[in-house]
């Protein structure tokens, strides 16, 4: 008697089981597919924005090195100044006469640094 | 009959020494020509050595400054193609920015251009003064001279296209981006 009882209990969960399966895996199926969508659209937008983060410090960069390239054509007007009308018959001006008197001065004043210590006077020095 | 001879004598002497004076004066007048042409042709040759000397100093000095000024506008040009090329390839719209691209490379070839030909005129102008032509020495440097203010000219605006044109483009670029 039990036993019949307990077989009938059993094939009333095995048809209770079989009903609901199909029941609960459809949402859940469902769920997964709109997780998978969500993750692939969240995926695209972050790459995107990190493309387009990417993209604009390029133009960013591409905008400092222009200028920092301009900066060094600032003094064109000076550089590229005109040429005086006399310049054939102007006198030449001797570059080495120039260098010579520059690495003159260099010499000079290599000599005064050690004007300081030269000049510096101590208690000691004079037995104070 | 001795005074005869003694006329004759002395008539003698003073042909004779009239003929040495005026051969001596022929040949002092012949000589004296030499040096001035001498000193002439060594005044041109200093003159053409000086000239030598300061076209290739100022030549050279130019050529620095223009390396410096053509370099830095190449590489803004560059700069600018490569950022175009990527972005033309991702979809956006650079059609503004390849016309003024375009634009801007003409700027540089005519400013490479114009140097030259101060460069080609300052050579010109060298060797007119070193082939004693005075005249065509000083049309070819005044010619120079008017090729390197275009080159000036032209490399001051190539600034102010790259400075405002260029810029607006990518920052028109910039803001199709974030749009």
């Amino acid at each position: 008697m039990e036993d019949k009882k307990k077989q009938e209990s059993m094939t009333l969960k095995e048809s209770v089981m079989k009903k609901s399966c199909p029941i609960s895996k459809v949402p859940l199926l469902f769920l997964l597919a709109l997780a998978l969508i969500a993750l692939v659209v969240m995926g695209y937008l972050l790459i995107g924005k990190e493309s387009k983060e990417d993209d604009v410090s390029f133009l960013d960069s591409i905008v400092i090195s222009n200028d920092t390239l301009l900066d060094q054509t600032d003094d064109i007007e000076e550089q590229l100044e005109d040429l005086p009308e006399d310049f054939l018959d102007s006198e030449v001006v001797d570059t080495q006469e120039i260098d010579s008197s520059i690495d003159e001065i260099d010499e000079q004043l290599e000599n005064l640094d050690t004007l300081d210590s030269d000049f510096s006077l101590e208690e000691s020095d004079i037995g104070l | 009959m001795n005074r005869r001879i003694f006329l004759i004598a002395i008539s003698f002497l003073l042909v004779s020494s009239l003929a040495v004076f005026a051969q001596s004066d022929s040949g002092q007048n012949g000589t004296s020509n030499s040096p001035t042409v001498t000193g002439q042709q060594g005044s041109n040759s200093q003159r053409c050595s000086d000239v030598t000397r300061k076209v290739g100093s100022v030549t050279e000095r130019y050529n620095q400054s223009q390396e410096k000024y053509m370099n830095a506008y190449q590489n803004i040009f560059q700069n600018v193609e490569k950022l175009a090329l990527k972005f033309k390839a991702d979809g956006y719209d650079t059609t503004e920015l390849e016309q003024h691209m375009a634009q801007y490379n003409n700027m540089i070839q005519n400013a490479n251009r114009y140097y030259n030909e101060f460069k080609t005129g300052m050579d010109n102008s060298k060797q007119g003064v070193c082939g004693n032509s005075e005249a065509e020495a000083q049309r070819q440097f005044t010619s120079a001279r008017t090729q390197l203010m275009n080159c000036k000219n032209e490399m001051l605006q190539l600034r102010t296209f790259a400075q405002e044109t260029l810029r607006q483009d990518i920052l028109d670029l910039r803001a199709q981006i974030t749009e």
